[in-house]
């Protein structure tokens, strides 16, 4: 295969491909690479398999997926599906995994389309089996065609955790009780970003649709839900938690937690691109323009990866940034970018303002990001608690890292990807200062497991 | 807990989960497999040992680590199942990993 390419593309959800297609468009050699085997992300995932079309083939945005990944797989762009990335070098080298072999490729531009992953809630017994995350189910359900079985309980907060559950109540799964754990402070505070959101319409119908589909179908919500435990002996057995202040306990096979998404940063961060700290959210994501370009030279960063925004948003920045790599390799002049990237900015436009909105309406809670109980295990790999954590800052640890190094949190097999937003809140809390000054853990490859074996036997791409 | 949506001419393929044959839909993740058939835990962890089970389902947790055709360390939620695939819970990682390293 081709090794050195114009541009070069990681991830194939939304974002990722339509920058894709769009760097193709202008005749650029474009190499997909992706960790999944068929194209899709994560919302779109399994679109190309039947089982995707007999539940979704109806939806409008679904559809929108199909003909996204349709164009894709029409645009004679290179794809490599199902290899894992485990080095980005800062030269346009990557250097990835293919089964038990290590390869390398390079691309003039880079464009990072990592999208975005479940923000961890970390609560007592949440490593306990029969804990999962809510998207978690979605994506078994939609790669695999399967549901849970039992009794199945949904607790948290966001636009995925009413999607999901509207979709399993539609599917007969038995859903005991839903947590909502939004506080009604939330919901006043962002009664202000009401009219903008009320230019995209449709999409606040669609939310409101899915609450009143789970009224209808009478399953038990509890509301302000707080103090959250799971409890089992080798698996789940029951949940505990109060509900406006009344102590509640549930026997459960299933526990889906849900408490928005973040961007998946594990990549800039290897790559050492600047980051900031998005307070309302709490979340990271890389420093870029409004091309997607970050403070690296020749890396660009595209979708969720670069704030949340959903799918539509995603595909929109996902051809900006191949207009600006065009622009970047003199395909086109800067004036024919800004020309032709006219009617994408006014769409971009309209779909964001009901970003304020949802961004308000669906705060993270502070009882998962920064978890009180000191029990609970922030670092489910090395199984470090709050406590340990908490310790190491005051023996004087001012930084995520420096508690790495004392109690171990982060070192384990993901690499941090589930501990290091927990941390840095931690840290920032006992520190009372904010979460920007206290930073983030460093990453450092390799960002997939690969055996010593498997290295030595890599060529190097120059050789 | 998980069940398999029932669809009108689904098509089986044959897994071999820690010795035993097994059959499983087409086309499904190797996690969805394993949770499938009724596997509680598909790891223990290498500190306590206690049992573990896939989170995320979307390469970020690394609790569905498996040993997949021999390989150890695989992430079963991107790993597409294939007839005849031999798949092994990872009981005892370290040691296990260790000794195939050696």
């Amino acid at each position: 295969m081709k090794k050195n390419f114009d541009c070069l593309v990681i991830g194939a959800g939304p974002a990722g491909l339509s920058a894709a297609i769009t760097a193709r468009e202008f005749g650029l050699s474009v190499l997909l690479i992706d960790e999944q085997n068929r194209p899709g992300g994560q919302i779109y995932r399994g679109i190309e398999s039947p089982f995707f079309k007999n539940h979704c083939g109806s939806d409008e945005e679904y559809a929108y997926g199909e003909t996204l990944t349709k164009k894709f797989r029409a645009s004679e762009a290179d794809y490599l599906p199902g290899v894992l990335i485990w080095q980005v070098s800062q030269d346009g080298t990557i250097s990835y995994l293919e089964n038990t072999v290590s390869d390398q490729c390079s691309g003039k531009r880079i464009i990072i389309a990592s999208g975005a992953m479940e923000r961890p809630v970390p609560i007592p017994g949440w490593t306990l089996p029969g804990v999962m995350g809510a998207g978690a189910a979605d994506a078994l359900y939609k790669s695999s065609d399967i549901i849970p079985d039992g009794k199945v309980v949904l607790c948290g907060n966001g636009p995925l955790l009413l999607s999901v559950a509207s979709k399993f109540i539609e599917l007969g799964v038995s859903i005991e009780a839903i947590l909502e754990t939004m506080s009604y402070t939330d919901y006043i505070t962002s009664i202000r970003h009401l009219p903008k959101a009320a230019k995209n319409f449709p999409y606040l119908l669609k939310g409101l649709e899915m609450r009143r589909q789970i009224m209808a179908s009478k399953t038990k919500v509890y509301t302000n839900v707080k103090d959250i435990l799971a409890l089992g002996n080798e698996q789940l057995e029951q949940i505990k938690f109060t509900s406006r202040g009344n102590s509640k306990k549930i026997s459960v096979d299933t526990l889906l937690l849900h408490d928005g998404v973040i961007p998946n940063t594990q990549l800039t961060r290897q790559l050492n691109c600047e980051h900031e700290w998005n307070e309302v959210q709490r979340y990271w994501f890389p420093k870029h323009d409004e091309w997607g370009n970050t403070n690296l030279q020749g890396f660009l960063v595209v979708g969720d990866t670069t704030q949340v925004r959903g799918a539509k948003i995603a595909m929109l920045k996902g051809q900006l940034a191949g207009m600006a790599v065009a622009h970047q390799l003199n395909i086109i002049t800067g004036e024919e970018r800004k020309w032709k990237a006219k009617a994408i900015h006014s769409e971009l436009k309209l779909e964001m303002s009901v970003r304020p909105l949802m961004d308000h309406l669906f705060k993270p809670n502070p009882e998962f990001y920064a978890p009180e109980n000191k029990e609970t295990l922030v670092c489910r790999c090395e199984e470090v608690s709050v406590a340990q954590i908490l310790d190491s800052v005051s023996l004087g640890a001012i930084d995520p890292n420096q508690v790495k190094s004392q109690v171990r949190c982060g070192m384990g097999q993901c690499q941090g990807r589930m501990c290091g937003s927990t941390i840095s809140e931690l840290v920032a809390k006992e520190r009372a200062v904010n979460v920007s000054e206290v930073g983030y853990l460093s990453v450092r490859p390799p960002l997939k497991p690969i055996s010593v074996k498997i290295l030595a036997e890599q060529t190097l791409i120059n050789e | 807990m998980f069940k398999k949506i029932d669809r009108p001419n689904s098509k089986f393929i044959t897994i071999i989960f820690e010795g035993e044959k097994k059959s499983v839909p087409a086309g499904i993740t190797v996690t969805a497999a394993v949770l499938l058939i009724g596997v509680k835990h598909t790891r223990v962890s290498s500190v306590s040992d206690s049992p573990r089970a896939p989170y995320c389902q979307m390469g970020v947790c690394f609790e569905c680590l498996m040993e997949i055709n021999n390989v150890p360390n695989q992430q079963g939620c991107l790993t597409y199942i294939e007839e005849g695939m031999e798949i092994r819970r990872q009981l005892d990682q370290q040691k296990d990993t260790y000794e195939k390293e050696l």
